[in-house]
Order: C-alpha cells, then sequence, then structure tokens
C-alpha cells in the first residue's frame, strides 16, 4: 500500500501484532550496554521480516504506541493518551506526531485492513515451480521479496529471488541486479542463470553458493585462536571487493550477511540490488541505504541532518569493507557501536577506530595501522584504491596466535599462583582468589578457577570479599551463586564504615559492569546511583578536587559506560573542572592519586582525545602494582606496545620490592595485557592499591 | 559441594568467549549449525533437532525402539577447535548410525566438560564410535569430563552408564558427585592428612575404581 497517500487524519492505524515494543529494562545487560546510558523508561520498537531498524523510543510514546494495539485514529490514540496521563492532547499530537510518521513510513504503524499488517509469509511451496525452477526450501522472506533455494531440471541448485506482487521497485532492483551479475560474470560473485518475470513477478535466479556467511566463518576462526587463519579470511574479503572495484563496479551494501565463503575457502560476495557503477562519482542517491553500522560519515552526517545523502563512491565503500574487516578481525565494531540509530551514527561521524586493545584484542599494530587508514574520517587520507589497502593489508605481520602466549610463560604463571599459600597475616584468602581467578581467565584453567571459587567462598569476608566471589561466580556461569554473593556484598556494602564507603561504592559499580540482570543487581545498581547523586549534592571540595570527587566522577562514568545510568550533570561538570586544573598545570593543593584511571576511563566513554592527552601526562605512581596497572592502562588506550615493555621492566626490576600475591598479579596481567583489569576491592584514589589494608585505609577526605 | 564437584572442569566464562564464540545462542555458528550451514543440512537429513535446556540434541530418524541401558560417550575438545571438531563429531555420529546424542547450548553449554555426549545401547558400539573419534580428532586439545572413564589415554573421549540404565533420570556424573559430596562431608572430623584416602575409601565402597571412575562390574 502506497502510505504517502494515505490521509493520516482520517485512516485508523494499527500496530501489527507481530511488531515489539520492549522496555529497555527487560533487555539483556549486554544488549542495555550496546544501547548505551538511557533511561530505563525507554523502549525498543522493532518488526521481525520487516526492512527496518530497531528504533528506542521514550518510554511514554511507547505507551502511545499501546493504544494502536487495536485500530485507532492518531487524533483518538492521542486524545486517549492524554487523558490518562492528564496532558494537553494538542501537545502530545504536536511532540509525537513526527514519531508516528515515521514509523507509519517503516510499516511499524500500519493501515487497519492493509496487507502489511500480516507478517511476511512465503508465497511459494517446497515442489512448486517458479521460472522453470522447482522450488526447494525458503531460504528469507522479506515483506517485499523472498529468496529460494530451488532448483534447474538438470538437478542443479539455484538461489531464486522473487519480488513480491505489485514492488514494482523490487523488480527494478532485481532487473539491476541480472544485469550486474552478467557483467561480473561470476568473478567473486554468483553466475546468473535466468531474469525475468513469472506469473507477473519479478525474478533472478543465480547460481546456488553453498556457503558459510563470513562472519561465521571469522568467528569460527577466531575462537581457533590462529590469526593467520583470521587475517588469510579477510586478505580474501578485501582482495573480492578489490576486484569488484577494479572491474568498475562498487557494491553499495557492504555487511557480512552479503558475503559468503564457499568450503574451498574463496570468498563469494552476493546481493548486488544496490551495486552502481564506480565511475559515475559524486551526485547524491536518495536510494541509498545499508547496514547503518558500516556507514561512512558521510552518510552517516547527511542521515543525521536528514539530508540526501551523498551517492557511494570508492572511498566511501573503502570506509565500510574497513568496518567489517574490523568486525571479522575483533567480533567487535571499531567504535564502540550503540544499539540507538543515531547515536551510532553520531559516534561515525565523530569518533574514530580504537585501537584493538581496547576492546580486549592483543595489538596487531600493521593490520591496525590499514585499518586506520581506510577508517580515516577524511576520504582523502584512506588509500587511494581499495587494491592498495587489500596489498597493504595481505603483506602486513601475522603472529600465530591470540591465545598461545609461550608454554614456559604459562608454565611460570601458572605455578607462581599455585605457590601462593594462604597467609591472612599478609593477605585474606580471597585476594588469592582473585589472582587465581585472573590466572584462570588468562590460561582458560578449569582448576584455577575451582581454586578461585574455594578461595573466595568465605561468608565472613566483607565487601572485598564477596565482590570477588561475584566475579568469580560470575566467571563459572554459576548464576545461582552470583545472585548470592551479590546479595551478600550489597548488605555488607551498605553496613560498611563511613571510610570504607568509597571503596565498596567503587567495588559496585564495577561489578555492574557485564554482569547478569536479576534483582539482586539492580539493587546494587539503585545504591550506587544514590550515593552518586548524593555525593554529587555536595559542595565541591574547597582548594580544588580531592579524591572523593575523582572517586566520585569515576563511579558516575562506570556508570554510564556499564549502560545503568546517564552521566550526571554535575558529575560532568566536576570532570570538566578537574579536566581544567589538570591541563593548566594548576594541581590542586594535594593532587589525588589515581587521576590517570579517571582520565582513561573518560576517554573510553567520550572518545575526547584530551582525557587521552592527560592520561598520558599524568605522573606515574611509584609503587610496583599501581605502576604496572597504570602502564597497561595507557597500552589499552593507545594499542602501542612500549608501554607493556615498560610495564615488563617494572616487573622485573622491582621484583625484589614485591610481595608473592603482587609479583603472581603482575605476571598474571602482563600475560595478556589487553584485558587486564583492576581488581574491584582496589581503589586507585588512595597512594596505594593493592591490599585490602590500602581498601579499608582511612580516606579522611573522601 | 556435589554442585561445585559436578561443574568442576567448567572453563572460565571471558569476554573472549562472548567475542570469539559469540553471546546467547549464537556459538551455534560456531559448531556450523546456523540455517543452511552444510553441518545442519546433514543433521536435518538423518536426526530431528530438539531444544532443550542447556542442550542442543538430536535423535535419529526414525526413532529407535525403546533404548536399553543409558551408556553415554562423551566428547570434549577444548571450545576453541569445536567449529572443525563439531562437523566431524556430527558426520562420525552420522556414519555409525548413533542414536542420539546432544550438544552444550550457549558458552555455558561449550565451557563446560560434558559438552557432547552420544547415547548407545551397548557398550561395544561406544568403544567403536569412540574408537573412530579418537583416531578422526587425534592431536586436538582436548578439554576432559571429569569422573568419567577415559577411553583412549588423553581424556578427549570417556564414558559412563547412568544409574540404573538412566531409569532414575539421575545422570552418572550427578549421582557421583553427589556421594562424592556426601563422603567429603562425612569426614569433616578427620584429621586433614587422611581425608582424602577416606573419601577415595567410601567411592571404592560404592564399588567404583577412583582411579579410573569405572564401575567394578563394568
Amino acid at each position: 500500500m502506497d502510505t504517502a497517500a494515505l490521509d493520516v487524519t482520517t485512516a485508523p492505524f494499527t500496530l501489527p501484532p507481530d511488531a515489539k515494543v520492549v522496555a529497555v529494562s527487560e533487555l539483556s545487560p549486554r544488549l542495555q550496554a550496546r544501547i548505551g546510558p538511557v533511561q530505563a523508561c525507554q523502549a525498543v520498537v522493532t518488526r521481525p521480516g520487516y526492512r527496518v531498524t530497531t528504533r528506542l523510543v521514550p518510554g511514554p510514546f511507547a505507551d502511545l504506541l499501546a493504544e494502536f494495539r487495536s485500530p485507532s485514529l492518531m487524533s483518538d490514540a492521542v486524545l486517549r493518551f492524554a487523558r490518562a496521563h492528564d496532558q494537553d492532547p494538542l501537545d502530545v499530537m504536536d511532540l509525537a506526531f513526527d514519531g508516528l510518521a515515521s514509523l507509519v513510513e517503516a510499516r511499524i504503524l500500519v493501515p487497519a485492513g492493509s496487507p502489511d499488517l500480516a507478517m511476511p509469509q512465503p508465497s511459494l511451496a517446497a515442489g512448486q515451480a517458479c521460472a522453470g525452477f522447482e522450488i526447494e526450501a525458503l531460504v528469507r522472506a522479506l515483506d517485499d521479496s523472498e529468496v529460494y533455494r530451488a532448483r534447474r531440471p538438470d538437478g542443479a541448485a539455484v538461489a531464486l529471488k522473487v519480488a513480491g506482487r505489485n514492488r514494482p521497485h523490487v523488480a527494478a532492483v532485481l532487473a539491476h541486479e541480472a544485469r550486474v551479475l552478467a557483467q561480473l560474470d561470476g568473478c567473486d560473485a554468483p553466475r546468473l542463470l535466468a531474469a525475468g518475470h513469472d506469473d507477473g513477478r519479478a525474478y533472478v535466479a543465480m547460481e546456488w553458493c553453498d556457503g558459510d556467511p563470513v562472519a561465521v566463518v571469522a568467528q569460527r576462526a577466531r575462537a581457533s585462536g590462529h590469526r593467520r587463519r583470521v587475517h588469510a579470511l579477510v586478505s580474501q574479503v578485501l582482495a573480492a571487493y578489490a576486484r569488484l572495484h577494479a572491474r568498475g563496479l562498487l557494491h553499495g551494501d557492504v555487511h557480512p550477511g552479503n558475503c559468503l565463503v564457499k568450503a574451498d575457502g574463496h570468498v563469494v560476495l552476493i546481493d548486488f540490488g544496490n551495486a552502481r557503477s564506480s565511475t559515475a562519482t559524486g551526485g547524491l542517491d536518495p536510494t541509498r541505504t545499508g547496514v547503518p553500522q558500516f556507514y561512512d560519515p558521510l552518510l552517516a552526517r547527511a542521515v543525521l541532518a536528514r539530508r540526501i545523502p551523498p551517492a557511494v563512491d570508492a572511498k566511501a565503500e573503502q570506509f565500510s569493507v574497513a568496518v567489517l574487516a574490523y568486525l571479522l578481525l575483533t567480533g567487535l565494531h571499531p567504535l564502540d557501536a550503540p544499539s540507538e540509530q543515531r547515536e551510532l551514527l553520531r559516534r561515525i561521524v565523530d569518533r574514530r577506530m580504537l585501537p584493538f586493545t581496547a576492546r580486549g584484542v592483543p595489538a596487531w599494530p600493521e593490520v591496525e595501522a590499514v585499518l586506520r587508514r581506510a577508517l580515516s574520517a577524511d576520504p582523502a587520507e584512506r588509500f587511494p584504491d581499495l587494491t592498495l589497502c587489500a596489498d597493504t593489508f595481505a603483506r602486513a605481520t601475522v603472529t600465530a596466535s591470540t591465545r598461545r602466549r609461550g608454554a614456559s610463560r604459562d608454565a611460570a604463571v601458572k605455578s607462581a599462583v599455585a605457590a601462593l599459600r594462604i597467609d591472612t597475616a599478609t593477605s585474606p584468602a580471597w585476594e588469592l582468589g582473585w589472582v587465581a581467578l585472573r590466572a584462570a581467565l588468562l590460561l582458560d584453567d578449569a582448576e584455577l578457577l575451582a581454586r578461585a571459587d574455594v578461595l573466595s567462598s568465605d561468608a565472613s569476608a566483607g565487601w572485598p570479599g564477596h565482590a570477588v566471589a561475584v566475579q568469580v561466580a560470575r566467571a563459572r556461569s554459576d548464576v545461582r551463586l552470583e545472585r548470592q554473593w551479590t546479595a551478600a556484598f550489597l548488605a555488607a556494602a551498605q553496613s560498611a564504615a563511613a571510610r570504607e564507603r568509597p571503596g565498596a561504592l567503587l567495588a559496585a559499580s564495577r561489578l555492574l559492569d557485564g554482569g547478569h540482570a536479576f534483582g539482586e543487581a539492580e539493587s546494587v545498581a539503585q545504591w550506587v546511583r544514590a550515593e552518586v547523586t548524593q555525593r554529587l549534592a555536595r559542595s565541591p571540595r574547597p582548594g580544588g578536587p580531592g579524591r572523593s570527587d575523582a572517586l566520585t566522577t569515576y563511579v558516575a562514568l562506570l556508570l554510564t559506560k556499564a549502560g545503568v545510568a546517564p552521566l550526571q550533570r554535575a558529575a560532568r561538570a566536576r570532570l570538566e573542572r578537574m579536566a581544567t586544573a589538570a591541563a593548566s598545570g594548576h594541581a590542586a593543593e594535594s593532587t589525588p592519586a589515581g587521576l590517570e584511571w579517571l582520565w582513561a576511563l573518560a576517554h573510553e566513554v567520550f572518545a575526547d582525545s584530551r582525557f587521552l592527552r592527560l592520561t598520558l601526562a599524568t605522573t606515574l605512581p611509584a609503587a610496583p602494582l599501581p605502576r604496572v596497572l597504570a602502564l597497561v592502562r595507557r597500552y589499552q588506550l593507545t594499542g602501542n606496545t612500549r608501554w607493556v615493555e615498560c610495564a615488563r621492566r617494572v616487573a622485573a626490576t622491582r621484583a625484589g620490592l614485591m610481595s608473592p600475591v603482587t609479583a603472581a598479579l603482575i605476571a598474571v596481567e602482563l600475560g595478556a595485557p589487553e584485558r587486564m583489569c583492576p581488581a574491584p576491592h582496589m581503589n586507585p584514589f588512595v597512594p596505594e592499591i593493592g591490599a585490602v589494608a590500602t581498601a579499608r585505609r582511612s580516606e579522611t577526605d573522601v | 559441594m556435589a554442585q561445585r564437584l559436578y561443574r568442576f572442569g567448567t572453563l572460565p566464562h571471558t569476554p573472549a568467549c562472548d567475542r570469539d564464540l559469540g553471546p546467547d545462542d549464537h556459538p551455534l555458528a560456531v559448531l556450523g549449525l546456523t540455517p543452511g550451514s552444510a553441518v545442519r543440512r546433514t543433521l536435518e537429513a538423518d536426526y530431528v533437532a530438539h531444544t532443550l535446556p542447556g542442550w542442543y540434541s538430536f535423535t535419529r530418524l526414525p526413532a529407535g525402539g525403546p533404548a536399553g541401558a543409558s551408556c553415554k560417550l562423551y566428547i570434549s575438545p577444548m571450545p576453541l577447535v569445536l567449529g572443525d571438531a563439531f562437523p566431524v563429531v556430527v558426520e562420525c555420529c552420522r556414519r555409525a548410525r548413533v542414536r542420539s546424542f546432544k550438544v552444550g547450548r550457549g558458552i555455558h553449554g561449550l565451557l563446560r566438560p560434558d559438552k557432547m555426549i552420544a547415547y548407545f545401547d551397548d557398550v561395544a558400539r561406544l568403544r567403536d564410535v569412540a574408537a573412530a573419534l579418537t583416531h578422526a580428532l587425534s592431536d586436538w586439545p582436548v578439554h576432559g569430563v571429569p569422573f568419567t572413564t577415559d577411553l583412549g589415554g588423553d581424556g578427549l573421549v570417556s564414558w559412563a552408564v547412568d544409574p540404573q540404565g538412566g531409569a532414575t533420570g539421575e545422570s552418572w556424573r550427578a549421582w557421583l558427585t553427589a556421594r562424592l559430596a556426601a563422603a567429603v562431608a562425612a569426614t569433616a572430623e578427620t584429621p586433614d592428612d587422611q581425608r582424602v584416602e577416606r573419601v577415595l575409601g567410601a567411592v571404592r565402597r560404592l564399588g567404583i575404581d577412583p582411579d579410573t571412575w569405572q564401575p567394578h562390574d563394568h
């Protein structure tokens, strides 16, 4: 149905039964973290099987949408909603109209009685004939087209794309795809077999490519730990796109779903409906579409500004292909992409590629340099063409494995940890438990994990021990124990003495990053939010920021990073005040320790190079453990391996000054520095970190 | 204690697992079980799949007659090689016409040691398939299933029989770890240097060799 011809003032609309409106609070922690800090009352709206992107909407708008569960005029729905919420209907209509119109456009809200109300159903059955082919199985059904696996009369498998009835734009896309496939003649693409119309429906038939999606193959290669395998795969993908460009074509819709890998390892590109000539440069393209995660900055900027986007060109596609390469190499988007689309687009415009180490992946300098260039914001700074990009990537040095650091080093770490003996006079059992846990995570070692479990399962350990126990339960995938220890942690943290409260607050905020969503975790979140709000309401410390300011701001940033709460204005203001003071060299009377952790986290959250500069300019702590951790943090932020080399030198030269626990922990963290994280009980904002005695040290200005 | 013993051997869940194996049900991709994949097509031809809590289960078509003693073959490669190992296991089970087998669901299911289990009516066929798998998966990194009887010398394949032929619904490992935990608890007052031997003695009295975890009547 042509929605443009509708009179929205007289047509009743309805929300189809398959349209999903889900409160953000009901999403998994992983998805919540991807969406980023939003109000819990916000909701996501989506419709499976339709070419629509999941949208984030405010909570009240989701309530308004519920008024369309049965057919309703927009004006009636707004009126009912306004009455129920004691609001002015005209104000509501003003605020909501654009949002409702965009949902009508996306066919999430559809006219009552419209065919769009039904879920897409396959129109052809197995065994049925279509265009001379025998239908075998449905591969994919969307609202406007279907893809089938079919058979030719000679038995050969065929991929058959069929347009929906009354979808002239899809028919045009299929005809265009047929022309492109004919031009490619089977080079890195399926061979065209036939195209035309059958029973009034456009179709295109092409050779069936028996392959796995490239994301699946990459995932297997990464899981195997062999970088050569991942590198070879991505080299092939880049080369396939480069050959396409060399033939004068741009794909126009780069994403992992459009790239298959055959059993013999050959890469095949599919779905050329948006392909265009690479010689037709410049101009605008109102039909340009794609998957937002793979937009280049110019396209993202145009979509954000609601302008007609520029037509795809070779440099724009180079960017998209590099995003795909980064994704295949690491399993992650180069920009810590949130699910909320406008925020994602803003980040594509404003932010640049994160080093692998910032995503917990070991540095790969040569490969990262290639991607960084291809992902430059300015197209002029990218490679002149994709062929050079692919060739440079293929020549990059490949380290053998992401997992094997060397058997001797692994054995040394294991024996150092195994040799730790419980001596509660110097280190409580749970502190050894933390070292054992970190070693278990480093070495993928089940026995060390069991040891960590035993060492941290002390009901009388107090909040630091319980915080470690939560992390151990998480690593053991034991949700029951994770809940139990989370509840124990909260009880101990809330009853902690005033001088211990900051450390407990910090531990709580660390626990919120990456945990499961259950009632106990929400209780921890509520406690931390309330404490932060209370602390931010206090007047700033006279004489410049102190530990309290640094710690409170750090905790507020952690909540934002974990997707638990948006950053409060007061926290941002404190951060800016501290940053300005630090940048101008006017340090407070007593500069708080641990500021490098604050700047590093601020850089992670805002991708603001000012905070990175502050991190790198901070004086390194003197004690071995804080010094090593600070150096490793710099490595994580920059990907520069010299920071790890420095950290290793510190560990070697100060070995005699360290306790066995500290030495073991440093050995573990240096085993996989990209994955280093501070212990939940470690408080960097006191001069020395590491021991519980320090975590519980009197913090007079906190 | 019993639960801890039962879960012993589970590998740690790291952020790298989420990244490399995929979150939630995405490990399907690592196993090659995504729709349209070659492994899935092989399975769809001969097996019917069921999604169970914690498991994907595959039963051969047509379903056979009543099962005999529930002999279980554990196949335990490290998760990092599952992408290559699982298709081999599937092919081996298909050729041997294994009546049913299951694989752990989600990341946790793949991190547990008993991540793949094939079911047999008799030990002889179980041993044949174990030998074929040992040959096909030789030199692959092994995870290993605690409290089961090793068949290949490296822990890659091991076996057990559920108590009372599986009639009680209790698995061998759950049955054994419950008794082990009880034995450990019963030695709470025993001097430390004697506890292990006391617990092992209790296991022997159950008719089980604590070195091989094999019941004497096998």
